[in-house]
């Protein structure tokens, strides 16, 4: 049962880890060999390569590189993931930050959330159905936005199809009745679905986020732990620029943003702490 | 020139406050207190926004005015500011921060260590070794903390000294801070510091970096004590011993062995397999793996799904056998999907029906993820039962290069298994229709004479991927078998393809056709005129297949190329590394590669120059330790070390002092140890 892949010397990891790094600014620590080891193994099977080093030379050398790249990126950041993931910082975006939202958007009666780094979507389809069951928003214009580097999670994404593991959290149970069943697995209703859209950016590439709307809330939740210090300021920046006066920034709970950026002030909220755009002095 | 602070600085209001710390200009040294005071300001923005500013100060004057914030009497807010922006400042913190371990107060003093630690300076080892000594207990310990973080022979020795004085709390310091740096002091120190029960834990979790066996007898002892937090420490020190790259997996398996002879060890590990640590949840999994008890197979299945711990829950899972599987019955639905394909797998090893089934449905999945797919096709492989054989050869021609390589991998190690599923496997892949790259790529490997003709017919698909993974094959049938040039000339044609991935497989089929004694000049005529091919990656196929199959009349054509700086890096590493094959890289070629821009070339040039031993190819070898990439140099050191020549001890010891790389500099030492050695 034992599994043979091929072996990642210290040298071959460096070399690796930096060409990755050059390519999307995402980083990973010494201790991390095991995870390219074991992930890009199916790059080298794709390109019937033997070794690492093989594997460096096509990403140095071969001219289909950089699609090779953003594959290797690809599968060296897409973590499987579940409905209704951090449930305080949801009970706090639905009980605390959309009854904001409802009041300050009452006129315009539109609302635009981003989930940045969505993954395979079930953050989007959560965070929708949170927005459908508040009942605030009837009749508004709703927007549930996902973007990801991956157009093959995207491609899942879309579907809106999810297995029972997806269902792991106690409270996701909440969420079961907006899917319906399907061959085993449960896919987000047509009420659902018409909230969400779905989009390919790389969230270092600010000429791909000028695409993003203005958003009144944005979600990016264990992403910014895969870049360095340099590339997860542009990234807030860019998320700064996106996010309308007032907006909320959620992030990851491990993640913070001191000394990262002063940009957005913390807001404590009963079930949670996020950040907000600061609203322009009076 | 900016203002200084306004009035809007004092408001309550921390907006206000944030903004008016903006309009300052860190670099006018009029705003520098005004900066300064708002370190201790209630708001981390605002103290944020400060601290960003004070960076861009003039250093020396922002370092003095930031010093004297650490003290006892400054607002803890404003400490921790004037910490992070000395170390932000770097050198020019260094000086004041070395006169305060002396001179400052004791709150100072264990201040200056922790920042001096967080910057990293060797230079800081001498005046934190003396903390070591005359701090009081805070500063001491902030010393030890430091020197681990900051690391290098001196801190070591500094640090191995401290655990032999009375002072228990520098001891455990001390010991915290050699694990950090992964370097324990002697299995026998462990054993004597364990003694002490202050500082059992900190040795037992130094003790993981240990790769002496009185180490492990440690640990093992420790998973017999009557304290559930003894052995919790001993099985996270085991779990990450055995996580290490470099782990002692026999020692460390035969220890976690008898530990699970123990019911008490045994008990912590059940318990702990849902824990936070890694190294905690690693070492339950190989204790488990021992007691081979099957109400644990769920939840071993389960921690397989975390990718560092994979390996040995697999080995864990297999040494539930039957009993296991029954356990998992039932319950891969609930796991996330890379422990369902590791229960899966297991549940189908051990004839439960439809698990086989349900590792095709998930390894074909149009909405699975690309991990998942894979995950299920490696574990259809390791099943190693013929009813995988089909669903396997239909993902052949899968579109999806990473889902078809998998499944070329997995029916390649059934193969493997017996020569019957060799056997079948071979006429699956034959039996692909129409051909498909995985039909090819397996005919390579385990095909005969017999698939030539359809391998030619290969050489002429319409489709470029599979005129590229027919010459492949082609190359893998003569690697293995009799080929003879005649019969397969479509390999020249194929060197003219307009597509170059085509022209690069064929060159290395070439090489090796034309490398197993039949000559065959045609052949190398052609690879010869391939190394002027603009597409690099075949130039660079070409000149490698040159250099396998002996054609040294071609070595001038390869020496033009290798001496080329503005050849493109792959062609010049390639022509290079065929000279080496050759026997035929001539120095003088060396060194004008030695200038080629690219570190690749250069690395080559290195091995090719190890095997010559003229005094020039050690200046060139020396030459290139000193070269800006840190590869280069690694592999210059590890050149250097097998020349057995003892006047390269001085150079190493002084590019020793001066490396910085944690790999060169490993290299470099491994250089001396073994010169040292000989002499």
């Amino acid at each position: 049962m034992l599994e043979k892949l091929p072996e990642m010397s210290e040298e071959q990891f460096r070399l690796l880890r930096e060409a990755i790094h050059d390519y999307c600014g995402i980083i990973f620590s010494d201790d991390q060999r095991y995870l390219l080891e074991r992930r890009l193994a199916s790059r080298l099977q794709a390109h019937a390569l033997t070794d690492y080093s093989a594997y460096h030379r096509f990403l140095r050398y071969d001219p289909g590189r950089r699609a090779e790249l953003e594959a290797a990126a690809e599968v060296l950041t897409t973590n499987e993931t579940y409905l209704h993931r951090e449930p305080h910082q949801l009970r706090a975006f639905s009980e605390e930050i959309l009854p904001v939202l409802a009041r300050d958007n009452g006129k315009l009666r539109r609302l635009r959330i981003w989930s940045a780094g969505c993954s395979t979507g079930e953050e989007v389809y959560t965070v929708a159905v949170l927005l459908a069951r508040s009942g605030l928003f009837e009749g508004w214009d709703l927007d549930v936005f996902g973007s990801d580097i991956s157009r093959r999670v995207l491609a899942v994404a879309r579907t809106g199809c999810y297995g029972p593991h997806a269902f792991r959290s106690p409270e996701a149970e909440g969420l079961r009745p907006w899917f319906r069943p399907e061959e085993g697995r449960w896919r987000a209703g047509d009420d659902i679905r018409r909230l969400v859209s779905f989009g390919h950016i790389n969230l270092l590439d600010e000429g791909m986020a000028s695409l993003v709307h203005a958003m009144d809330v944005v979600f990016c939740r264990n992403v910014l732990m895969y870049f360095d210090l340099p590339a997860r300021k542009r990234v807030l920046r860019t998320f700064h620029d996106k996010l309308r006066p007032g907006g909320f920034l959620l992030l990851g709970h491990a993640e913070s943003l001191i000394n990262v950026t002063a940009d957005f002030e913390l807001v404590h909220l009963r079930h949670d702490l996020v950040y907000r755009r600061p609203r322009p002095a009076p | 020139m900016s203002e200084p602070l306004s009035p809007a600085a004092a408001s309550s209001d921390d907006e206000l406050r944030y903004r008016a710390v903006l309009a300052l200009d860190g670099r006018d040294p009029a705003a520098l207190p005004g900066l300064v005071a708002h370190l201790a300001d209630p708001s981390w923005r605002v103290r944020s926004a400060a601290l960003d500013a004070i960076v861009l100060a003039d250093a020396l004057a922002a370092v003095d005015a930031l010093v004297p914030a650490l003290g006892a009497e400054a607002d803890p807010n404003a400490r921790g500011a004037a910490a992070e922006a000395l170390v932000r400042l770097g050198a020019a913190a260094l000086p004041p921060l070395l006169a305060s371990l002396s001179a400052g107060s004791p709150e100072l003093r264990t201040a200056a260590a922790e920042i001096l630690g967080d910057l990293g300076d060797l230079a800081a080892v001498p005046g934190l070794a003396r903390q070591l000594l005359e701090g009081d207990g805070n500063g001491r310990s902030a010393a030890a903390e430091a020197l681990g973080k900051i690391g290098g022979p001196a801190a070591l020795e500094r640090l191995t000294l401290a655990l032999d004085g009375g002072d228990e709390t520098l001891a455990a310091a001390a010991l915290a801070a050699l694990e950090r740096l992964r370097a324990p002091p002697s299995a026998a120190t462990l054993e004597r510091l364990a003694q002490r029960p202050a500082l059992l834990r900190p040795a037992l979790r130094a003790a993981a970096f240990s790769d002496e066996p009185r180490a492990l007898e440690l640990l093992v002892r420790a998973l017999e004590s009557p304290s559930r937090a003894t052995r919790e420490v001993a099985l996270l020190s085991l779990g990450t011993a055995r996580l290490r790259p470099d782990a002692p997996a026999a020692a460390l398996e035969e220890a976690a062995r008898r530990a699970a002879s123990e019911r008490l060890a045994r008990e912590t590990a059940a318990g702990a397999l849902e824990g936070e640590e890694l190294g905690l949840r690693a070492g339950a999994l190989m204790l488990l793996r021992w007691s081979a008890e099957a109400r644990h197979a769920p939840a071993l299945a389960a921690a397989g799904a975390d990718e560092a711990l994979r390996a040995l829950a697999a080995e864990a899972l297999t040494a539930s056998g039957s009993e296991g599987a029954q356990a998992l019955a039932g319950t891969a639905g609930d796991l996330a999907p890379a422990a369902r394909a590791l229960a899966l797998e297991h549940l189908a090893r051990h004839g439960h029906l439809g698990a086989v089934a349900e590792l095709v449905s998930a390894a074909t999945a149009p909405d699975g993820s690309e991990r998942s797919r894979v995950e299920a096709l490696a574990a259809l492989g390791r099943v190693g039962q013929g009813g995988a054989i089909g669903p396997l050869a239909a993902c052949l021609d899968h579109p999806d290069a990473a889902v078809l390589g998998s499944a070329v991998a997995a029916l390649a190690e059934l193969a493997a298994a017996s020569a019957r599923s060799g056997a079948e496997v071979l006429s699956a892949a034959r039996a692909v229709d129409p051909p498909a790259v995985g039909g090819y790529r397996l005919v390579g490997r385990l095909g005969g004479p017999e698939d030539l003709p359809a391998l030619r017919d290969g050489l002429r698909s319409p489709r470029a991927g599979l005129r590229v993974e027919a010459a492949r094959a082609l190359s893998g049938l003569a690697a293995r078998c009799a080929v003879e040039p005649q019969a397969v000339t479509g390999l020249l044609h194929a060197l003219g393809d307009p597509d170059a991935a085509v022209r690069a497989s064929a060159a290395q089929a070439v090489g090796v056709v034309a490398g197993k004694g039949r000559g065959w000049p045609e052949g190398r005529r052609a690879l010869a005129e391939r190394l002027e091919d603009g597409e690099p990656l075949v130039a660079a196929a070409a000149a490698l297949a040159l250099g396998a199959c002996g054609a040294s009349e071609h070595a001038r054509a390869l020496a033009a190329v290798a001496g080329d700086v503005e050849a493109q890096a792959p062609a010049a590493a390639a022509a290079v590394h065929a000279l080496a094959a050759l026997g035929m890289a001539e120095l003088s070629v060396l060194a004008r590669a030695a200038r080629h821009p690219d570190p690749e070339v250069v690395k080559e040039v290195v091995l090719a120059a190890a095997a010559k031993r003229e005094p020039a190819a050690t200046e060139l070898l020396l030459e290139a330790a000193r070269h800006p990439r840190w590869d280069v140099r690694r592999t210059a050191a590890r050149t250097l070390g097998a020349r057995g020549d003892g006047a390269l001890l001085g150079p190493l010891r002084r590019l020793a002092a001066a490396e910085l790389d944690p790999l060169a500099s490993e290299a470099l030492r491994q250089a001396i140890r073994a010169l040292e050695a000989r002499l």
